[in-house]
């Protein structure tokens, strides 16, 4: 018995140094070899990770919408302005239907230069306000004094756009009245295709992760977190995205002198963690932590009296910033690449210039991995539709064979693979060879494919927290749970006594290994777990509890204090068991839907409920009971009274007296 | 020995006081008898935006509004919620169009040049109609398909016990109860004070459906304990027997786990006031529920006064049986 309990207490003992020594470490790396290396480093107190509501930053749920798309071709180039006013007025079928929630998108926008007619329509207008305002009278002699000149004004028009709307049904009448009604105000159509984007596929859902994974690096926030989500969801958390960015123009060119002087005058003025960017000789762009308006403006004072007179100076918030890039379509675009000169061994190209073609994802048809017929790897199937096929023959006509030529594919002016062309391609169909393996050219077709048919994304959740609202919450929520832990030792040992201490290391010991855990698995920490960590709280007070009054009901009834200790425990196990379980199958359960609710609000907190659970019933039945030994061991058995408040013969008869 | 078994019809009256008003005041439309709507759906669950803002002076709420109204939000509810600090909430405000701004920028923009908000110190909630309504969907199966589970595992849990499946349905008829007791009173405090329920609500809702089942079974294990030793005794007796027994345990627990959530709603912020005040509702209806509803609903089961009762649901039956149930 003593000897199992020396035993016991050392296993608690190495626990509980393991557990403290994964916090004491704010970083750990351990590296076993045939064993997954653990890698656990967080940004929170004791190296803990923590989520965005405790550090600040922004959670964005996307859910890829369905749509139709129309693709339209006009003979003759008409003016943006009408194209967006004629589809504002267009109205459908019987019930006069509006075109709803669509967007425009112009492909080959130009400008024209057109005159300007005099305007008798706007005299009318002015004359019928000045008279509403009394005033007419002097107002009318001034437009007469003015006298009517000729004037130009360029004009963006376009010949080939897209309209995109809500997924409309097949027999929906905007779908089938849309090409008489554009042909009707805006002229003629040379080609017209209607193109439906139903509910994603699971290659699809992965090209738009590449593509927001893509853009999210770019904006280089630390850590960011990309996940599908559901079928057709993507969760982004920009964890300390919670800063600014202000785009600068001065009206004349700065040196590097210039910039030297710009980072002293803007921390000067209060800007914190600041990185400059150059755009061109005149303008930078500065990223920086800092978002409040003052200490803009007093920055915006000082860059323009120490560097030179500034022309433009625009902040946005980093999170808007990050939605404008993640919301951006993206852009697929062949380039015709020339090669300055080849390397002799290998034949790569070096020092190349590209050239537009104006060839672009809406010009693909298909793009879709396949395995080689000829070879044995994996190929890339291209068919361009028949603008695209144009484009192309005429491109791989000229560069076919040349050894200095490349088609050079880009994706957001990220270049993602440039080969030769080998033969003069005159029918769009094609494909990219290049020993690739089955996975390899199955991401290169879902980059080209999502290049191509854009899942539009709609932003369907928000959540932003700035970090200084973060590290508050976090304060308060750790100054809180101390303060409730405390009080809940305050009671134990007050009411308990002696079996209060026990329970009070219990907690403490609890309260550290749920942390370790918390470190170990890693679980980001967010306000929610805290709310599941303060019940598993209550609860591990509750196993004491339950074992506790069942002792003190044995020594009630005359038993010496080792064995009401035994019993006690045997009494307490099962109800400590089986309201353990229960909540752990609630959390189960809740585990199992949590995917679904709150985007992982749920899980969390039914994580770390699971977590305190199960540690509350490691640390009554083992620690608590090891501790309660030991004691008895050591001489403090004899002493009753100080187990339990109230003991002597009285309360024994009485409460014997019940049963 | 106190007598606790004897009086439970009045227990059930009491938690009916609580609950019935609840119910009402849910079902009631928005703005009755002068009166705000009832649950207030928070935007985690109707849509809408949500501005969590700090003044560097003192503003109040009708500048904040008039502001709103400014630019274009008249519909914004404005509401205090610490020092200087605020919640505006309004539709779903739109996104940046190209080269312009999002309208919750414009918004800050104008908040800190004319009222003095601080920009760091912004926190900021958007939900569409979409994520709405589905939130409250999934929360109610995850609930129905817990207490399935919990019902099969204290019926196996209990299997010793003749009717086991009886301590089973009154664990959830407990859990139904404190669900109900929850939601009634936040839909009274949403009437009385516009507290708004969010998704943390939910999660506290969940929360306490576990800490209620755990609580319920303590108590029930007392009662197993006792049936098995004393087959031959009355369950009533033997119920009224473990309550007392279990009494100290259920207030200390109840106690200690109150301690910390009222330490947290005093000192934590505003960002888990709706899941701390659940969770201490709960956990105080959870032990009422465990002695005063599950554990008395055993006996009456026992004792057939729920087949008496349901039996007399007829109009005029069902009062008589109601005073006959009282009149003991």
């Amino acid at each position: 018995m003593r000897a199992r309990s020396i035993r016991l207490t050392i296993v608690i003992l190495m626990i509980l140094g393991l557990a403290i020594a994964a916090l004491g470490f704010r970083s750990i790396n351990i590296d076993i070899p045939g064993l997954p290396a653990l890698d656990r480093e967080g940004t929170g107190p004791l190296g803990l990770k923590l989520g965005l509501d405790l550090s600040g930053g922004g959670h964005l749920v996307y859910q890829a919408d369905t749509g139709s798309r129309f693709d339209v071709t006009l003979l003759e180039p008409a003016d943006l302005e009408d194209i967006s006013n004629a589809l504002a007025e267009f109205r459908f079928g019987d019930d006069l239907l509006p075109l709803e929630d669509y967007q425009v998108f112009p492909r080959d926008v130009s400008v024209v230069q057109r005159e300007v007619p005099p305007e008798p329509v706007a005299e009318d207008a002015e004359d019928a306000e000045g008279a509403e305002d009394g005033e007419g009278e002097g107002d009318g002699e001034e437009e007469e004094e003015a006298p009517p000149e000729p004037e130009f004004i360029t004009v963006p028009v376009a010949s080939i756009f897209q309209v995109r709307t809500p997924l409309l049904a097949p027999d929906d009448p905007r779908r089938s009245g849309l090409r008489s009604a554009i042909e009707e105000s805006l002229g003629q159509i040379s080609l017209f295709q209607v193109t439906d984007i139903g509910e994603p596929s699971i290659d699809q859902m992965e090209g738009v992760l590449d593509n927001i994974t893509r853009r999210v690096n770019r904006f280089g926030t630390e850590e960011p977190i990309i996940q599908i989500f559901g079928d057709d969801r993507v969760i982004v958390q920009l964890p300390g995205a919670s800063g600014s960015t202000t785009d600068l123009v001065f009206s004349e060119a700065v040196g590097s002198e210039g910039r030297a002087a710009l980072a002293v005058a803007l921390e000067g003025a209060g800007y914190r963690d600041v990185t400059i960017q150059r755009e061109d000789e005149a303008s930078f762009r500065i990223l920086s932590a800092t978002v409040d308006g003052e200490v803009q403006s007093a920055a915006r004072a000082a860059v323009s009296e120490a560097v030179a007179p500034i022309q433009s100076f625009s902040v946005i918030s980093a999170i808007d910033d990050a939605k404008a890039l993640i919301g951006q379509t993206a852009l697929l675009e062949f380039k015709e690449r020339t090669c300055g000169s080849l390397d002799p061994f290998t034949g790569a190209c070096l020092d190349p210039t590209d050239a537009d073609l104006g060839l672009t994802g809406d010009d693909l048809d298909r793009a879709e991995a396949a395995a080689d017929p000829v070879g044995v790897g994996w190929v890339v199937n291209l068919q361009f539709d028949s603008r695209g096929s144009d484009i192309f023959s005429d491109l791989t006509r000229r560069i076919a064979g040349v050894e200095t030529k490349r088609i050079a594919v880009f994706m957001d002016d990220q270049e993602i693979i440039a080969p030769v062309a080998r033969a003069w391609i005159r029918d769009g169909s094609t494909q990219i060879s290049g020993d690739f393996t089955r996975e390899e050219a199955r991401t290169l077709a879902i980059q080209l494919e999502s290049g191509r048919l854009q899942v539009p994304l709609k932003l369907i959740q928000e959540s932003d927290v700035d970090a200084l609202l973060g590290s508050e919450s976090l304060r308060n929520s750790l100054l809180a749970g101390l303060v409730g832990l405390g009080l809940v030792l305050i009671f134990m040992i007050s009411y308990y006594r002696m079996a209060g201490v026990v329970a009070a290391c219990a907690l403490v010991f609890y309260a550290v290994m749920v942390l370790a855990v918390f470190k170990l698995i890693p679980i980001t920490l967010e306000l929610a777990h805290i709310g599941g960590f303060i019940l598993s709280v209550g609860m591990a007070v509750d196993a004491n509890i339950l074992i506790f009054e069942r002792m003190k009901e044995e020594v009630r009834i005359g038993r010496t204090l080792a064995s009401s200790m035994e019993v006690g425990f045997s009494r307490a196990w099962p109800a400590i068991r089986d309201s353990n379980i229960s909540t752990m199958i609630t959390c189960l359960v809740l585990l199992w839907f949590g995917d679904r609710l709150g985007g992982g609000l749920v899980t969390g907190v039914a994580i770390s409920l699971f977590i305190g659970v199960a540690a509350s019933m490691f640390t009554a039945v083992v620690v608590s009971r090891n501790l309660l030994q030991l004691m008895a061991f050591v001489g403090l058995g004899g002493r009753i009274n100080l187990f339990t408040p109230e003991s002597g013969p009285r309360a024994t008869q009485s409460a014997g007296g019940g049963r | 020995m106190l007598d606790i078994v004897g009086k439970r019809p009045w227990y059930f009256l009491f938690s009916a006081l609580i609950i019935i008003p609840g119910i009402i005041s849910m079902l009631l439309p928005p703005g009755w008898a002068t009166l705000e709507s009832g649950l207030r759906p928070g935007i985690d669950f109707s849509s809408g935006s949500v501005l969590n803002v700090t003044f560097s002076e003192e503003v109040d709420e009708g500048q904040i509004y008039d502001r709103m109204t400014a630019l274009g939000h008249p519909e914004a509810l404005v509401q205090l919620v610490g020092v200087n600090n605020y919640f505006i909430r309004t539709d779903v405000l739109a996104e940046a169009q190209a080269g312009g701004l999002s309208e919750r920028e414009i918004i800050e923009r104008d908040l800190e040049e004319n009222l003095g908000l601080i920009r760091e110190r912004v926190e900021f909630d958007s939900v569409s109609p979409i994520v709405a309504a589905e939130t409250v969907r999934v929360a109610f199966y995850a609930l129905a398909a817990a207490s399935v589970f919990i019902l099969l595992y204290v019926w196996y849990a209990f299997r010793r016990v003749p009717k086991a499946y009886r301590y089973g349905v009154s664990a959830v008829l407990a859990l139904v109860h404190d669900v109900l007791i929850i939601l009634g009173v936040f839909s009274i405090l949403g009437r009385v004070i516009g507290f708004e329920v969010n998704s943390m609500f939910i999660v506290g809702l969940l929360i306490v459906a576990g800490y209620s089942v755990n609580d319920t079974i303590v108590v029930f294990d007392r009662i197993r304990e006792n049936v098995v030793r004393h087959p031959d005794r009355d369950l009533g007796g033997l119920v009224n027997l473990s309550i007392m027994e279990s009494m100290g345990r259920s207030l200390n627990t109840s106690l200690t786990t109150l301690f910390v959530l009222v330490a947290m709603l005093l000192i934590g912020g505003p960002s888990i006031r709706e899941l701390l005040l659940c969770l201490a509702i709960g956990a105080v209806a959870g032990t009422y529920s465990s002695i005063f509803i599950a554990s008395q609903f055993l006996v009456m089961w026992d004792r057939g006064e729920i087949r008496r009762f349901g039996r007399a649901a007829r109009p005029a039956g069902a009062v008589s049986s109601l005073f006959s149930l009282f009149g003991r």
